[in-house]
This record gives C-alpha cells, structure tokens and sequence, in this order.
C-alpha cells in the first residue's frame, strides 16, 4: 500500500526534525514494515523543463535529430533525439547528464553522461514518458517523447513542474494482514501521532441533518443475507456532471499509484484511501428496472443463484455462485458484494444522478468469493481484513462532503442505513503488573496509559489489590474490535510496539529443561552415521525432495498407486506422489552426476512415506487416526566407471560393516534374491541381505544389469538401504577393556584349494571353531585359475596364535594348524596349497 | 641429478687488487656476497655460494689466510673484520636457504619437489544445510535446549487448527499447502511450518519446556530460484512460568550473535500463533549501506517470533494462566544463501555434487 506524505499531513503535524527516511524506519520498528520510500522530487534529479528552439536532421543518421533546446542556461544545448514527434517551440522533460533513466523504458536505471552519438554531441536526452517512470500520467511511449503543456520556465526542475513534490512510503500489506484500521491514511496518521506524541486531527465531517430512516429515503435497501452484511448505507444524488476531478485529488491519486478517471470515482477511490472504507458509486439511472431518470431505487443484498453471471469493471464475464453474496435490483446483480462492482450500472459521461454504497460485508465470504473468482481488487483486500461497521458512516459523510465541493448545486437525498450492526464493546481487564511481567522491563503507567489513549482506547485504573497491582479496564475501539484486539496479549503487544522492543533489555531464561531428552540421543546418532559416511567413507551427503520420481519409483518395483502417499493438488504431475524409497530420487542423482562424474558415493537420511497406519503418530492427541507412516531411511549408492561391480560391492559392504562396527550393532549378512532390480539372472546371487535383528531390513547389492541400462549408466553401480528407525533401538554392542598381551603370538600362513561352491563364511565358521588358541585370521589371498583347477578356489589366511598365559611353542602352534587344516579338508575336500610359518 | 635449477644467478667474478687494503677486501666481498645471495633461487645456486664464500678454498678463507702479511697491531682490527663479515655471510646464506626455499634435506639423487600437490584423501561430505542445522542445534544445546522432531505430513488440526488458526483464518491463504488424499476423517496435509511440533512437544513433555525443531516443511508454490516447494524451517519453544519478551530478545540476539556475530532489529509482526508477534531482521550480510537484496534498507528479514498465543497453550493442555511462553521460526536455507551467496535455492535439493562439494 503507497502511502502519501502530503496527504498524511491532512490529519498530523509530523515534528519537523523527523525525516522521511526516519518516519519509515520508526513506522516499520513500531508499527507495519515499510518497503521504500520514494522522493519524488529525487526520482527527476537533473531532470528539467527545455524548449526546442530548433530541429535539423543528424547528418550521420536519418532516424536522429539534432535539437538545440533552451535549457535555462542562457546557451542553448545541443541534444541528439529519435523522438518522432519533436518540433519547434515544444517543451520537454530534459534528462541532464547525471539523470538517471530507463533506456527506452526497460532494464535498470542508468546514469546519463554527456557523449556523442554518431559524430554529434549531445548533452543529455529528451525523454519519453516509460523512460522516466510517467507512463501513468502521459502515455505515449517512446518513440514520442513526452509533449509537456506547463507554464514553467526552461530550466526549471521537472519534479517542480509537476507538482512532484511528495514523499510516498510504500508499506507491505503483508504486514497489515491483521489490521484493517490502516488500510487508509487516517489509519497511518493514527499510529504517528501516537509515536511522536502529537494530535490527531481526523477527518472533517459536516455533521448533516439528513434522515437516516430508511422509510423517507430514496433508496431502499433489503438485506436477505444478514450475517454477511452487518451494515449498508445508500444515499442518491441527482445533478452531477462527470467531469475531470479537482487537481488536487488526482495528485493525491496518482501519488499513491492510482489512474484517475472521472470526479465520481475519484472520490470513491480517494475517500476508501484515506479512511480504508471501501464504497462503490452506481449511475442510478442504470439501477431502475426501466432506466428512468427518477424514482425510488430497489436495492437487495442476497447471495447469488448458481446460474447468475455478471460482467464486472473490467470487463470479464463473471459466473457466481449461491455461496457469493451480491447486489442486486429486481432483474440482475449489480455488483459482487465488496469486491468489484457490474460493468452495466458503470459511472459514465452521460450519469447525472448517482447511487452511494458504504456497506459492511463479512470478511470470510468477500475473501472466498474473491479467492474463487480470482479477482483481488483494493476493496476485497479491505473488506476480509474486517472492517469497523462504525466506518461506514465517516465514510458515508465524507464522500458526500467531497460531492459537494465538486457540486454545490446537487440534489443530496435521504441517506439509507440498514443492517444489524449492534455489537457489544469489547472490554479487557488487565493490570500494570501482567503487563510488565510479559514485557519483561519496566513500564510506567503513565505510559501504558498515553500510548493507549492516543490510540483510541479507553482505559480506567483501579487499584485491584493490597500488593499495589493497578488493574486496567481498556475498552478497545471498534476499528480493532473486529477481531485485531480481543485478549490481554493484545493490550501488552501495543504497549510493547510502541515503547518499542529495543528498549526492552534481552536477558536469558533459566529454566529447568525438559524435552528432547530422547531426541537429543537420537540426533547424537545420526550425526554419528552422517559423520562416518561422509568422512570417514567419503560419501557426499544428499538431500532430495519427498515428490517421488515416480519412473525411477517403478524401476524399483514400487506401483505409487498403491505403495505411495498422494498429493490432492500437486504442483504438476509428476510431483503427485510422496516417495516410499530413497533410492528412486538417489538414482536420479546418480544419473546426472554420471555426465560430470567417473565415480562418486551419495547418501542420503529422510522420511520416506507409506499409506499404512503410523504407530506413533496420531491426527490428535488421543485419536485413533493415524497419519501415515513416516519412517526414516538410510540410503547409500556408489558408482564407479573404473571399478568393477564386484570390487565395488565389497568396498560397499566393507563400509556398511565399517559403520555398524562404528556403532556398536551386531549384524550378518545372508545371501539373497531379494528384488528383481538389484540383482537378475545375469548376476550372481550377490545381494547381501542384513539382518539387524530378526527381521531383515537393509540390503547391499548390485543394481540389476537391467535397472542399468535402461537408465543408460554407464557404471557399476552399488546400493545400500537401510531400515534407519531400526538403528536407534537395536541393542549395542559392550565394549569391553582386554589386557594388552604382553606374551608373544605364534603366526602362520596357510593357503588351501577348495570347490569353488564352499563359501568363505563356513570355512570361517571351521576356523573360530577348530582352534580356542587362534587369536586372528586375515584372509589376504584369494585364487582362481588354472594352476589349481577349474572349479576350485584358493583362499590364504595369516593366522595368528596365542596362549593367554603363558608364551605359546611353535611344536603347540602347529598343532592348532594342523586341526584346522584337517577340519577343512574332512568339510570340504580341502587341499593344502602351502604351508610356511610366519 | 640434483635439483632443477630454473635460473642460474651470475655471479659476479670479484678481482682484488693485490694492494688493496685487506679491511676495504672485506667489506666489498661482504658487498657482493649480500648481493649474490639475494639472487638465490634453487639450492645448487646456495650450495655453489657457500663453496664460492665460505668454504675450504672460498673468497674468505682466501682472504683470511692474508693476514699473517699485515702488521701484527692490525691483526686483531681485521680479525674482528673477518669474523663480523663471516657471520654475516653464514647469516644471510642460512636465510636464504630457510626463507627463499625451505628446508632441503640432502636425499642423495632423488627429487624431493615439496610443491608437487598432496595425495587426495578421499572425504566427502555433509550437506550444506545439515552443517548448518548442527552447528544451530548445538547453539542451542549449550542453551538447554532439547532437539525434537514431528510428521512431515500432518493433520489440519496440528497444522492449523492447535495453532490458533481455525478455517476461515486468513493465515491458512498465506501459506499454500499441499493436501495429502486420505479416506480418514482427519484431513491431512504437508506440514506448511514446524509449528505444529510445538504442540505435539509440549503435549508429550509438559511445560516447562524449552526446544527446536529443525524439520522439512512444504509449501505449494511454483519452484524457480527463489522459491522452493520443500525446504527447511527450525522452530523453537520455551515454556515456563514467567517467560517474557525481554527472554525471547535475550535467546535470539545470543543466537544471531554466536552464528553470524550481526545485530538484530525487532518490529512488530503478525502469526496467529503467538500475541504479541515479532519479526527479526539481521544486518544485511552483503552490504553496509544498502543494497538490492536488503532493498536498500541495510536489513535483511530473518524470523519470525513472538509469545505463544494464550490458544496454543490451552491446544496443547498447557494452563496459560500459569505458563507463559516464547516461540520462533526461521529459514536456514535463505541465511545459507546470503552467506554464501547462493543464488538459486534449487541447488539444495539438487543432488549436483559440483554444488554439494563446495561447502
């Protein structure tokens, strides 16, 4: 919302040691964020009235003239123009070196400097209206320049001219979301006066004599749809002409970024600006059933027919809907309740009478029909804030006064007020102390007092108690009464504001904590698993979007139709599902990091999301409706164009024993043909199936040669996932002190030939069992070839023997060796390669 | 092979007179030695000026071994010559070897070339935003604070309802939310903020309280550089008796100062969830009088705060006529974005490792 100095200085008296610059910044500490503030005057820096004296054709150029323009400085200066339309005598806004102007109306602003152009100097540019910012007020655009009919003399400053002498301040509506008290200037007149302690002077209203009962008036008014119109004034006034507006409006209009149009509307739009109260003025003559000239007007208030359409100000067909509530005659709507207004009763050149509506509509029904419609307009954006019923009458007044100046000799008839506007006072009992207690600072009563008052609340002081407490009896005005001021809190937010929360002194709680205790070991946790993955293994964390990429999704097997969440109204469709798998999103990654990346590790901790109940959280406390659960998961891929899959697939699983181990979590690994994706038939059976407890709930494996290419990688790729809710409560593993062995071991190397068949992990078992005096094995050889057979395998250990007590002989050692050779070899036929003692 | 020599310095050849005087010898073979050793860039250039001035058969001990010609009364002057010159030759020759090319061990004929790169060490890394989440978190451990978490996809109720925000509150336009289809009687939809943690948390744990929740929240709004549908929000809560303003400034401004070390500027704001509400800007980041992202202001937006609204208490079974409370909200990927100058809120959710590896 654009707010105009000069209009505020109407109903204040701003200190005159306060900037404009200050103003925002104190409006935007205590009362509604200020965006900018813009210095008209600032904006035409070096920008002045100059008068052609002369145009000749640029010999360098045929689209360029050469003007010699009286700038005020005694000699003319030379400027080059493309205007189509200069010519002698004609005055221009000149932009003189220093100006700053938009190049032909578009891009940033730039700052002009003296140069040539094809050969001819030219000192500064004759300016188009869009190349200045005044396309609103003249405008042919570029090539025309602009053709000012002003009386200044050459020379003088452009913003002078004009009458661009005010300062706008441009204030975010987001921050006026609850206060539809200054939607208007009065509004923002209101809270300076209170910041600087100066008087209001509200707008003057000519007290009237006309009746308010609506049995004498001209316009009679029926509100069928009482909830949603508390209030609705009308009053008809024959013998107006339509005609431009005073300059003075139209200054004040277009300052704040208003076209004006006509004197009717302009004081419609100039009255709902300077006191927020929206109004709408109808050609009465278009309201009677026949389009007489006189007569009563039949005005009812009602919700629309389903059927109904009406063609608004702008020019759209309109279709309503029984939950709109409209204006209507006899035969037609008239407009949409507080928000636009028909084009068939528009004020045109012809209207001499006229129809005034000033009315209350309910904020929830004009904020969803214009939802609905798609049409926001500067009177919707008031009405669903919830505006004072009290305004209508000010507002009423002060259209009626603007009127009259215009036309001294218009008929003014009976004013119609209708509608249950009864409403009962909103009075809050406080006290100095709760006050101070939820400020946490000092504050005097007298100055509780003062910034109320000047706000408009009634306050009465009672000494409540023994301790000395002063209770507070605050009657809230009706311009915040609608909802904005209701509690306590709401008394200590306008106290606060205005003293200002700088002047509040920051001090820490002490409190007892509580809370987060559970959470707390639960984020120790993950950022130990981030920790060892990212470091430690080198895999770059991810974090991907919770929309499944629902190809990649049926890749892996899921249907989002069933397995996955949906999304009621997606940004687009292929963000219409919630992912139920990391991995979908993660080989999206993959896939784009290949075109930059020969190999790379991600991983990535989320929520994935399943239709299925959650058990843990509920749609209220106590309710036994679920959300859907929601758990999270561990997902890690690596890829590689250098390794082998294979080779890739026990850097994988040595990650993943590496970081259970880190952890403190027992887990095996059982081989398995888990899922067709991540392994087929022209793989082995190479998924690793983890089993964290009893239930399996992560997998290690080659991506399936067929996920593979159809996804064109190029790459061994390896997954991982992970069941990560599990980790938090599986049982750790003791770590448990053990004497540094101080006695020497005893080390050998066997190698043997087994089947190719005989897995590692049951020689292993043969290994652990055969000997209570082998401290550690490593394997460090594995062989096939055909030194040794086809279809067998080698595997070499380093073993290592000890005895707990005393020092272990080579003759006792090679007995364990020999144990365990033989226990291979009854197993599984082994044959021992070689022998050799370490 | 020795070390590359990449430029050769000339040595100046020194011819001395032999009726020179043996002091003004010394003092230009100190001359032209300073001057050598400046022109010093490869240890064979060192090696070969020390043997040239210092060694067995150098210009010194050449010099020096003059002395049994000179008068014995001058012998001491000169030998005090000799030893200042030597010093400060070694000086200089050991400066130069220390500063001009670092230590260079003798390692017989192989190259030890110190400016060949180091090896890589495979790290990779965590997200950006996770770093700066638990760099957050633990600004506010130290503080007591507790680190809670909630659904991503929650109930209206929670969403909106508990936080003072019925149906026909207008704050529910304001953020554009994303329904989640359930044939349930709850209406469920992506959490729009981590708000509705506040009430699950005091629910759970009671007052007196005091938490953050960083989460993901999600918001139904067309995706470009400066707008995504899912990104992250840390709430706070502290409940207790007695809780103010002056507490809520007091935690915040320790929190800004600790992260960024800006200064803080509080005006009012508007939440239907707290009364009164607060909005906190930061000094701009990018600039210190103005700029296109702080709008020529010198502030930047930051959060949003206030004291819990007397509803969310009763919403969360907590009597508000005894607890009072403060609560907050802020974006860390926006603050990441100013301080790294991150232009397109996109890359977060990328997985584009030449982004990701940057941090």
């Amino acid at each position: 919302m654009l707010i105009s100095l000069n209009w505020l200085k109407d109903f204040i008296d701003i200190p005159s040691n306060i900037t404009a610059q200050k103003l925002a910044e104190d409006l935007t500490v205590h009362v509604v964020e200020v965006e900018e503030v813009i210095n008209q005057a600032k904006q035409y820096e070096n920008i002045v009235i100059g008068k052609i004296e002369s145009v000749k054709k640029h010999p360098g150029a045929d689209r360029l003239k050469l003007c010699m323009v009286d700038i005020g400085k005694g000699e003319p200066a030379q400027i080059v123009c493309g205007g189509l339309n200069v010519r002698k005598n004609m005055k221009c806004a000149i932009a003189l070196p220093g100006a700053k102007v938009r190049w032909h109306g578009k891009g940033d602003l730039i700052e002009l400097e003296e140069i040539k152009i094809r050969g001819e100097k030219s000192f500064g540019m004759i300016c188009a209206a869009n190349e200045i910012g005044l396309t609103d007020e003249h405008p042919a655009d570029e090539p025309y320049v602009m053709d000012l009919n002003v009386d200044s003399e050459p020379g003088t400053s452009l913003a002078m001219a004009l009458g661009l002498d005010d300062i706008i301040i441009d204030i975010d509506n987001k921050s006026l979301t609850n206060r539809p008290d200054l939607w208007g200037h009065v509004g923002i007149a209101r809270e300076i006066a209170t910041l600087y302690g100066v008087s209001l002077k509200e707008p003057e209203v000519k007290q009237n004599n006309y009746e308010k009962k609506p049995s004498n008036a001209n316009v009679k008014v029926n509100i069928e749809s009482e909830q949603l119109c508390r209030r609705f004034m009308s009053v008809r006034i024959d013998g107006v002409k339509v005609a431009e507006s005073l300059p003075n409006i139209q200054k004040r209009l277009t300052a704040v970024g208003m076209r004006p149009i006509n004197n009717i509307v302009d004081i419609s739009n100039y009255v709902m600006l300077e006191l927020g109260q929206p109004n709408h003025i109808f050609d009465a003559k278009k309201l009677m059933p026949n389009g007489e000239n006189d007569g009563d007007v039949d005005i009812v208030v009602r919700n629309a027919r389903d059927d109904e359409t009406i063609t608004t100000l702008d020019g759209s067909e309109r279709k309503l809907d029984s939950s709109m509530l409209i204006i209507a005659n006899k035969s037609k709507p008239l407009a949409i309740a507080g928000v636009m207004g028909g084009e068939d009763s528009e004020i045109d050149s012809d209207t001499t009478s006229i129809v005034i509506e000033v009315a209350n509509f309910d904020p929830v029904s004009v904020r969803t029909t214009s939802n609905k419609l798609g049409l926001r307009t500067e009177a919707s954006a008031r009405f669903e804030k919830g505006l004072d019923p009290n305004l209508t009458e000010i507002a009423i007044e002060r259209i009626l006064d603007l009127l009259r100046s215009h036309f001294p000799k218009a008929k003014i008839g009976n004013i119609t007020d209708v509608g249950d506007r009864e409403q009962s006072q909103t009075v809050i009992e406080t006290s100095v102390e709760f006050i101070k207690e939820r400020l946490g600072s000092e504050v005097d009563l007298s100055q509780i007092e003062s910034i109320l008052k000047s706000l408009g609340f009634q306050v009465s002081v009672a000494d409540g108690s023994q301790s000395g407490d002063l209770k507070l009896t605050v009657t809230v005005p009706t311009m915040r009464a609608t909802g904005d001021i209701s509690i306590p809190e709401d008394i200590v937010e306008e106290v606060a504001r205005h003293i200002g929360y700088h002047s509040i002194k920051p001090t820490l709680p002490l409190i007892d904590t509580k809370g987060g205790d559970q959470t707390n070991r639960d984020i120790n946790l993950e950022r130990k698993v981030k920790r060892f993955l990212s470091l430690g293994a080198g895999f770059q964390e991810v974090e991907n979007s919770a929309f499944d990429d629902v190809r990649m999704a049926n890749l892996i097997g899921i249907d989002e139709k069933t397995d996955e969440v949906e999304i009621i109204n997606p940004l687009s469709s292929d963000q219409q599902y919630l992912r139920s798998h990391l991995l979908p999103r993660l080989l999206g990654n993959v896939k784009d990091n290949l075109r930059y990346r020969n190999e790379f590790s991600i991983f990535e901790i989320g929520r994935v999301f399943k239709p299925a109940d959650s058990s843990k959280f509920s749609a209220r406390k106590g309710s036994d409706i679920m959300l859907p659960e929601q758990p999270r998961r561990l997902s890690a891929v690596m890829v590689s164009r250098n390794k082998d899959s294979r080779q890739l697939f026990f850097d994988m699983k040595g990650i993943v024993e590496g970081l259970f181990n880190d952890i403190g979590i027992d887990i095996s690994f059982v081989a398995q043909n888990a899922h067709a994706w991540l392994c087929d038939s022209a793989e082995l059976g190479i998924v690793e199936n983890m089993t964290g407890d009893e239930k399996n709930r992560g997998e290690i494996g080659l991506l399936s040669a067929s996920v593979v290419s159809s996804l064109k990688l190029d790459a061994s790729v390896v997954v991982f996932y992970y069941d990560y809710e599990l980790m938090a409560n599986l049982p750790r593993v003791k770590t448990q002190y053990r004497e540094i062995p101080t006695l020497p071991p005893v080390t050998r190397d066997i190698a043997v030939v087994v089947p190719r068949n005989v897995t590692y992990k049951s020689m292993e078992e043969v290994l652990k069992q055969q000997s209570g005096l082998l401290e550690s094995y490593e394997l460090f050889d594995l062989y096939e070839g055909s030194q040794i057979g086809s279809g067998n395998r080698s595997l070499a250990w380093h073993l290592s023997f000890r005895h707990p007590e005393r020092t272990l002989t080579a003759e006792e050692a090679d007995r364990e060796l020999e144990n365990i050779v033989n226990a291979l070899k009854d197993k599984f036929g082994a044959t021992l390669r070689s022998k050799e003692s370490g | 092979m020795g070390w590359v020599s990449l430029s050769y310095p000339a040595t100046r050849i020194t011819h001395i007179s032999v009726n020179m005087d043996i002091k003004e010898e010394l003092i230009k073979l100190k001359k032209d030695a300073l001057e050598d050793v400046k022109k010093i860039v490869d240890p064979d250039a060192y090696k070969e000026l020390y043997a040239k001035y210092l060694g067995r058969k150098g210009e010194l001990a050449r010099l020096a071994k003059g002395m049994k010609n000179i008068a014995e009364s001058e012998r001491p002057s000169v030998g005090i010559l000799v030893n200042d010159v030597k010093m400060a030759l070694e000086s200089a020759l050991e400066d130069a070897k220390n500063t001009i090319l670092g230590s260079f061990p003798d390692t017989g004929d192989s190259v030890f070339d110190i400016t060949l790169p180091g090896n890589k060490v495979n790290v990779g890394g965590l997200h950006p935003i996770t770093s700066f989440i638990w760099e957050i978190e633990d600004t506010f451990r130290e503080l007591g604070f507790g680190v809670v978490d909630g659904p991503e996809v929650e109930s209206e109720w929670y969403n909106f309802d508990a936080l003072n925000a019925p149906s026909w509150h207008p704050s529910r336009d304001m953020q554009d939310t994303f329904h989640v289809k359930t044939d349930k009687e709850e209406k469920m939809v992506m959490r729009t903020q981590t708000s509705p943690v506040q009430i699950r948390a005091m629910e759970t744990y009671g007052a007196p309280i005091k938490i953050i929740v960083p989460g993901r929240v999600y918001r139904n709004e067309e995706m470009d550089a400066r707008h995504e549908a899912t990104f992250w929000q840390v709430e706070g809560l502290v409940v207790d008796k007695g809780i103010s303003i002056s507490h809520l400034l007091g935690t915040m401004n320790y929190f800004i100062d600790r992260i960024l070390g800006a200064k803080t500027r509080w005006r009012p704001g508007y939440f239907p969830f707290v009364e009164p509400g607060l909005e906190m800007d930061i000094e701009c980041l990018l600039c210190s009088d103005g700029c296109r992202v702080c709008k020529g202001t010198g502030w930047l937006e930051f959060m949003g705060a206030g004291m819990v609204h007397p509803n969310v208490l009763k919403s969360a079974g907590v009597d508000s006529n005894v607890y009072s409370g403060f609560a907050f909200g802020f974006g860390p990927e926006r603050l990441h974005m100013l301080k790294y100058g991150v232009n397109d809120v996109r890359l977060y959710k990328s997985g584009d490792l030449r982004f990701l590896e940057q941090f």
